[in-house]
Formats: structure tokens, C-alpha cells, sequence
């Protein structure tokens, strides 16, 4: 490491920042200050605002209130080139790359040296473009490694990422905003970008590193900011705290709390599945044989990475998509779900991932949302009965406690807990027997995850079977009584309660 | 409960519908307050309020029908092909047997684009547009135009004034926006409308096929279209190729200028059936005051333009009280 940072020499600094979206207070009186050649990590639960806010750092957002330092100076950005003037750069998770453009062009988008020909006619700079490029690259210490004219499209996820960086030094930038950089790379890319990282620190670059990948907080930074809930908890030096310290800043509860795991006394079998396999020509997402089996009142949670068939094998079981062979058996009796409203009749309710995309009519009212799947039960003579929707509607919206001012209210102005909520009390509308939850907390808060765990404890207790999907192993550990792991559209294994654990699932997962 | 008094756009067309009777019964000298002319007004646009109100539920589903007027037109030419081959049996049986064969044509056209709107991922625009070559082509096939005579019931209908006042293409109009109303507002089958234009992967993972419902929809769209013809042909005696030219996009300005969002969810028949009276009350007003054609299609644009952009700024407002209220209720839960 360099030399000692003071602290006092603030590059950056955010006061009393706040942000509200419809329906979420993002940020509230946050805070945060940046020294001058200090890498500074950002950590906190997912949703937690991390991403809004260094969106408005970058000026990607605008603060509803608060005040942003520079060099000591006070500073309004109004928009993302505003950011890049002033010498701050995001490198985004998603890169912002255009990729059917070479490397050159996209590193100096927007911003080419040019020379007159003639007149008001001006001409790209490529030699200048190059010199230029060639003394980034020297700073970041790849020169040679990326060739000029390649084709984003033709690089890789690393390879990409330093094109990023490479571009966001043509700005001569000050600040660089890593937004979880390593969430796509492989252990040796990973490597390679923090010699880059290190690279950068000594030349002087102040940094803001977003992860919530504790061992990485713990290899490359100077300080740790914690934020919970839109709110600032606290900053801290490295090697003046514990990674047990930083999860308990970032959790701000029990664990125990967060897992509400009722004792329930588990039944027969219910659901049995055997070999379901299917090509997934259509779709790539294949299943190669996979069979298990669900008891009444147990929780059943399926693992496995992003990809792996978990989604696509609940769709199948619902009839939202086909499968070639293999046998569903129902209480005893052989099954077969053509399509959802088939599954519906029979019991079977999917809770979809992607609550706005397949799960919500954002635009209309709770109401409209909750009754959705089982409107035809609600009507006489063909018409709707309105009066039985309401009673319908207010039932399972005390019931959820879906805070809504009233029925009519439009669901993209909720919260994301409480339209989780609605998404589930959409499902319990259709009074589900087999209830499939896929990623049931993505995406809401803390004290909304932990009311629908409440909900999913309570249901399995009534003697609902749940099928849990989740990527968020603390979720599927602390909720479930056995857990199947799925790779690549294959079953790898399963585990029982008293078997858990992160790594023996993780292990089975990769 | 909090019941505020809200500036909708429906409201806006009622108050301008109104206004302008007066300002057309001023600038005529009182010509037009005559209960006759006010109501009769409505005839020469009633075939399109029809067709308007099948094709808002389409552009409800955030879909279009383009060979709208082409189903019209070919539906026509069956319906007049077969009065003149069954004249021999006598003018009311053989106009049964034409309307029959009309709606069923109807249907048929309007099931063809369905199946593929249903089939197919393919833009009902361009699905429609293809369409509208075929009906076009298949029209050709009954004859290049018709005209009837009086004698023949369907004119005889579509003339009639019952009591003298009001016109039978009147009354049909309300008849169809009647139950489009209730289909849209009352029924599980107007709700998914609304929801297939919003989000139609939703609906699909709610148990409802979103794709039987958009057959049903441009069936409906094509039925519509026949018992336009029939009114067509009831009011100006004849049908033929040019009849369809423009029309489907007369349609379409309609729904539009009556609230319904191409992007789909937003809207309804009952704007529909407005803005099918505006353009009435305007046709005939600047008929009345001896304008040509061509001001009256500069008023309609100017119209059209004017009304988007109303119904831009409404959308808007509401979108800004919407979203203050959220902000409202979240302060309230902490």
C-alpha cells in the first residue's frame, strides 16, 4: 500500500442526500466522504441504496435534498456529462459499452479529438485517438493487452470492464465509482482488475468500490461505509473492524428474526415428480431428469445459480411450459398440467420472479391484480360481481397487510415489499395447495422480507406445500426443511435441514 | 372516503361537444338547434362509431386493425352480391339472407386476423396492413360497386327515421356502444382487455391466454365491420372500392381522439362514443355553414393534434397526483 491517507483531505463529500421514488424512500439524510487516493467500499443488503446512490453521485438521479462537495467546493450535477466534467466516473455493472463499435471509438464516445479540414467540416482524430489511448493503457499498466480495433461485441466481460475504465480516463477523471465490478468475472479476472485497482491507487485515484463481497472489502480498501435501508449506519477503517461487525451493520437484526421458522408437523407426500426431462430447443433451457418429492406442510427450497433450469422446471410443473417426459403424480394420482389454468384448477399456484415482467399489471389498481387469476369465480350471469371482489380484496389485504390507502390505489406507486405482497396475495386468491414461490423476496426491503417469510412460515403451518426457488442462500437455509440443487437443468443433490450449509450447497451449485 | 372533483378527459369532450352546438347554432343563425338536424347529425358518422367501438378494445390490447375498412367494404360487396343473386326470391327474404351472409363474412375476415394475431408474434400492424391487401383483393371478386334501389329493406332500415326523429343509425350506434360498455366495464373479458394492452406476459401467467382473448377481439373487430357495412349501405344506397379508402384511418382518429392510448390500457369505448358525436356535430355544422371538404379535414387535425396533446398533459397530471399520493402514503406508514 501507499502512503498514509488523510482523512481530512476530502476529494468528495455527500451531505443530508435524499431520494424517494414512488413508493420508496431511497435514500434518507445519507452520507459519505471520499479522501483524496482512498479506496473507499460501499457495503450494504441488496437494495439497501447503494446503486441509487452512486446514481446520484453521477448525477444519473437528482437528489431530492442535500448537498455534494468537490474539492471542498459545493457542486450540483445535473446530468451524467456533468459528472464526467467534473472528473467523476462510474464504471456500471452492466457496461455502457456500444457494441458494435471498436474499442477506440468507444472509449472517446461523445468526446473525439478532432481536426479542422476545412471550414466549419471537422475530422475525427484517430492518431490522436491513439496517442491518447496509448498513454491510458501505459497508466493502467495493459498496454498491448486490448487491441484498438476490436469489436466490443468480440470482448470479453473483463476485457470490457477495463475498456470502462480505459474510457472513463479519457474524461481525466478524479473519482472513479466501482458499481460491483467483479459480479460477472472469474477468479483470475478478478485478480487482474485489483493489480489494476492497486495500479490506479498509487497514481492517486480516489475510488468508491461497491460490493458486498466482504472478502474483497477486506483485500483492497481503506475504509467501509454501511448503509441499511437508504440510511448511512456508519464508516469505519479497515483493520479496525470485523467482517461479523459488518454484517451485523448491514443485517440490523437477528438472524433469527429474519427466519421466522415455524415448527410444523409434516405429512404425506403430495407432490412427486420423476425424470422430467425436456430438450429446451426452443427456449435453451434444458432439464436433464430431475425428480423429487414434496410433503404436505413442508418447505421445499430448490438452489442453484442464475440460469441453471430452477425457473424454467417450476414453469413446467405449471404448465407455462412443456416438458418431453417424465411423470408428475398429484396426491397419488398422475397429473398433467397443459397449461396455467389447468394448474390453477388443480391447486397449483407459480409466484413469478419477476414481479413486474410476468407477476403484476403494474398500472392497475391492487384489485385489478389480486383477483387477476381467478376473476371467472367472481362473476354472475357473466358479469363481475363487485361487491364479492371487494370482500375478496380487503380480505387478503388485511390478511397480507398490504399497505395500500385503499383497493383502487395503482400497484407501481407501492413500495417493491408491498407489491411482493400483493404478488403473493394474488397467489393465496387462487387457494393454492402447492404454492411455488420463485425468488419471493428479490428486490423488497428488510422488514418486508422478513413479513413474507412470516407469511410463508404461516402458510406451511396451515398445511400449504412450498416450493421455495431463491439465490439467497441465508433465505433458503433459514426457511426450508430440505433443499434440492439444481446445475446446468440437472439435479446435483439434496440436502436435509440438519445437512445445511453455504458451502456444501454452494459446492453442489458450481 | 375522499371524493374530489376530477377534470377527466370524457368531461372535457362532453362540455366541448356542447359548446360546440352553440357555437355552430350562432355561426348558422339557429339553423342547426333544429331537434331534427341535431340528432341527424350523428347518421353520417354513425357506421363509423360502430367500427370505433370494436376497434378500441383492439388499440386497448395496445393492438391495431389497419383492413378495418377493407372487412367493411368486402363484407358489402358479399352482402350486395348475394341480394342481387337471391332477387328472385323476393326483396325480404333475399336482405336476410344478404345480412346473414354479410355478418358471417365479417366474422370470417375478422377471425383470420385474429388466428395470426393469436398464432403469431407478429406486430398487428404489419399483420393487419397484409390483410387489408387480401379483403381489398377478395372485394374485387364480388363486384367493383353496387348500388340499390329503393324496395330493398336494408335502405329501407337504414333511412328510417323512427317516429320520425330519430334514425335507426342512431339507435343501432347506442345498441353497440351498450354492450361494448358492459363488455368492457362489467366483464372478466373488458378487464383482461385493459391488462393484455398493459402487460400481456401478466396475463398470461395469471391462467388466461392472452391469445384467445386478442382472436376475439379483432373477430369482434371484423363482426363490427359487417354490421358497418350494412349501415353504409342503409344510408347512402350504394357501395363500392373507394368506399374503404382513408376509412380505416377515420376509424382509428376516433378511438384516438377519444382517449384510448395506442400504447394500450388506457381508455375506453365510452370516449369513443364521444368523439364519434364531435366529429358528427362538426361535419354537419360546417355543412351547414357551406364549407368544402377541405376545411373540414384542416378542422379535424387540428382537432386530433389539439386533443393529444390535452390528453398528454392530463396523463401527466394524473401520473404527478398519483405519485404524490404514494410519497403521502409511505409518510403516513413511518
Amino acid at each position: 500500500m501507499g502512503a498514509a491517507i488523510d482523512y481530512s483531505d476530502l476529494i468528495l463529500k455527500l451531505e443530508n442526500v435524499n431520494k424517494s421514488f414512488p413508493g420508496v424512500k431511497a435514500l434518507q439524510n445519507m452520507q459519505i466522504t471520499l479522501a483524496r487516493g482512498e479506496m473507499h467500499a460501499v457495503c450494504g443488503e441488496n437494495g439497501a441504496g447503494k446503486s441509487t446512490l452512486m446514481k446520484v453521485i453521477t448525477g444519473v438521479y437528482q437528489a431530492d435534498s442535500g448537498d455534494m462537495y468537490l474539492n471542498g467546493e459545493k457542486v450540483v450535477i445535473h446530468e451524467p456529462n456533468d459528472a464526467y466534467g467534473k472528473g467523476i466516473a462510474i464504471i456500471f455493472q452492466e457496461t455502457s459499452l456500444f457494441k458494435d463499435l471498436n474499442v477506440l471509438e468507444n472509449m472517446f464516445m461523445g468526446h473525439e479529438p478532432v481536426k479542422k479540414v476545412a471550414g466549419f467540416i471537422n475530422n475525427i482524430d484517430y492518431a490522436a485517438m491513439r496517442k491518447k489511448a496509448d498513454e491510458i493503457f501505459e497508466f493502467l499498466g495493459i498496454t498491448g493487452q486490448i487491441d484498438y480495433d476490436e469489436k466490443i461485441d468480440n470482448l470479453g466481460v473483463a476485457a470490457k470492464q477495463m475498456v470502462e475504465i480505459a474510457k472513463a480516463l479519457t474524461y481525466d477523471a478524479r473519482v472513479l465509482i466501482f458499481d460491483e465490478p467483479t459480479a460477472a468475472l472469474t477468479n483470475k479476472e478478478v485478480r487482474a482488475l485489483f493489480r489494476t485497482i492497486a495500479r490506479l491507487k498509487e497514481q492517486g485515484m480516489s475510488m468508491l468500490y461497491i460490493s458486498h463481497r466482504m472478502e474483497e472489502i477486506f483485500e483492497i480498501a481503506d475504509r467501509v461505509t454501511v448503509i441499511r435501508d437508504g440510511s448511512y449506519v456508519r464508516t469505519a477503517e479497515i483493520g479496525h473492524v470485523t467482517e461479523q461487525e459488518l454484517i451485523s451493520w448491514m443485517v440490523g437484526r437477528e438472524m433469527n428474526e429474519m427466519y421466522p421458522k415455524a415448527e410444523v408437523e409434516i405429512g404425506d407426500t403430495v407432490l412427486k415428480v420423476e425424470h422430467l426431462k425436456r430438450g429446451g430447443e426452443t427456449d435453451g433451457f434444458p432439464l436433464k431428469d430431475i425428480s423429487f418429492e414434496v410433503k404436505k406442510g413442508e418447505i421445499f427450497g430448490i438452489a442453484g445459480l442464475a440460469g441453471a433450469g430452477r425457473t424454467e422446471m417450476a414453469e413446467c410443473l405449471v404448465g407455462l411450459r412443456k416438458y418431453d417426459s417424465g411423470t408428475v403424480t398429484l396426491n397419488g394420482a398422475q397429473i398433467h398440467n397443459k397449461n396455467y389454468r389447468d394448474a390453477i384448477n388443480r391447486g397449483f399456484v407459480y409466484v413469478s420472479e419477476d414481479r413486474k415482467k410476468y407477476g403484476l399489471v403494474v398500472p392497475m389498481s391492487v384489485e385489478e391484480n389480486l383477483t387477476m387469476s381467478i376473476l371467472y369465480r367472481l362473476t354472475q350471469n357473466g358479469l363481475i360481481d363487485f361487491a364479492a371482489e371487494d370482500k375478496l380484496v380487503d380480505r387478503y389485504m388485511a390478511e397480507l397487510r398490504v399497505k395500500a390507502p385503499d383497493r383502487e390505489f395503482v400497484v407501481e406507486n407501492l413500495s417493491g415489499g408491498n407489491q411482493q405482497k400483493v404478488l403473493v396475495a394474488k397467489a393465496l386468491c387462487a387457494e393454492p395447495k402447492i404454492l411455488i414461490l420463485d425468488e419471493p423476496t428479490r428486490g423488497v426491503d428488510v422488514g418486508a422480507k422478513s413479513e413474507i417469510h412470516r407469511i410463508v412460515s404461516t402458510l406451511a403451518q396451515t398445511g400449504l406445500t412450498i416450493i421455495m426457488i431463491s439465490s439467497d442462500m441465508p433465505e433458503l437455509l433459514g426457511m426450508c426443511d430440505r433443499v434440492m440443487v439444481v446445475k446446468a437443468g440437472a439435479k446435483t443433490g439434496e440436502l436435509k435441514r440438519e445437512e445445511f450449509s453455504q458451502e456444501k450447497v454452494l459446492k453442489l451449485a458450481l | 372516503m375522499r371524493k374530489k372533483f376530477k377534470v377527466s378527459y370524457e368531461l372535457i369532450m362532453v362540455i366541448i361537444l356542447i359548446a360546440m352546438v352553440f357555437v355552430f347554432g350562432g355561426l348558422t343563425g339557429g339553423k342547426f338547434f333544429k331537434p331534427r338536424i341535431m340528432i341527424r347529425c350523428t347518421s353520417d358518422v354513425a357506421y363509423l362509431g360502430v367500427q370505433a367501438m370494436a376497434m378500441t378494445l383492439i388499440i386497448l390490447t395496445s393492438g391495431i386493425d389497419l383492413s378495418v375498412s377493407y372487412q367493411m367494404v368486402c363484407s358489402g360487396m358479399v352482402c350486395a352480391w348475394v341480394y342481387n343473386h337471391a332477387a328472385a326470391m323476393g326483396p325480404v327474404p333475399a336482405a336476410l339472407l344478404a345480412i346473414v351472409a354479410c355478418i358471417v363474412s365479417g366474422f370470417v375476415f375478422g377471425a383470420a386476423n385474429g388466428i395470426i394475431a393469436d398464432k403469431t408474434p407478429i406486430n398487428p400492424w404489419l399483420i393487419t396492413m397484409s390483410t387489408m391487401y387480401i379483403f381489398q383483393a377478395i372485394s374485387w371478386f364480388f363486384g367493383t360497386s353496387f348500388a340499390f334501389s329503393a324496395g330493398n329493406p336494408i335502405v329501407d332500415i337504414g333511412n328510417y327515421d323512427i317516429g320520425g326523429v330519430v334514425p335507426t343509425q342512431l339507435i343501432l350506434l347506442l345498441i353497440v356502444f351498450v354492450i361494448f360498455y358492459i363488455v368492457e366495464k362489467k366483464t372478466t373479458f373488458g378487464r383482461y382487455v385493459h391488462a393484455i394492452g398493459y402487460n400481456e406476459n401478466a396475463v398470461n401467467y395469471s391462467g388466461i391466454s392472452a391469445g384467445r382473448l386478442k382472436f376475439w377481439v379483432y373477430t369482434l373487430g371484423g363482426l363490427l365491420s359487417a354490421v358497418a357495412a350494412l349501415m353504409y349501405m342503409g344510408r347512402s344506397w350504394q357501395i363500392n372500392q373507394e368506399t374503404g379508402m382513408n376509412m380505416n384511418i377515420e376509424v382509428i382518429a376516433l378511438v384516438v381522439l377519444g382517449g384510448t392510448s395506442t400504447a394500450g390500457g388506457v381508455g375506453g369505448v365510452t370516449g369513443s362514443l364521444l368523439a364519434c358525436l364531435i366529429i358528427g356535430v362538426l361535419k354537419k355544422g360546417l355543412a351547414l355553414m357551406g364549407l368544402p371538404g377541405t376545411v373540414y379535414n384542416f378542422i379535424v387535425g387540428i382537432v386530433l393534434i389539439g386533443s393529444l396533446i390535452l390528453f398528454a398533459y392530463l396523463q401527466k397530471r394524473k401520473k404527478l397526483v398519483s405519485r404524490r399520493m404514494a410519497i403521502e402514503n409511505m409518510d403516513k406508514q413511518q
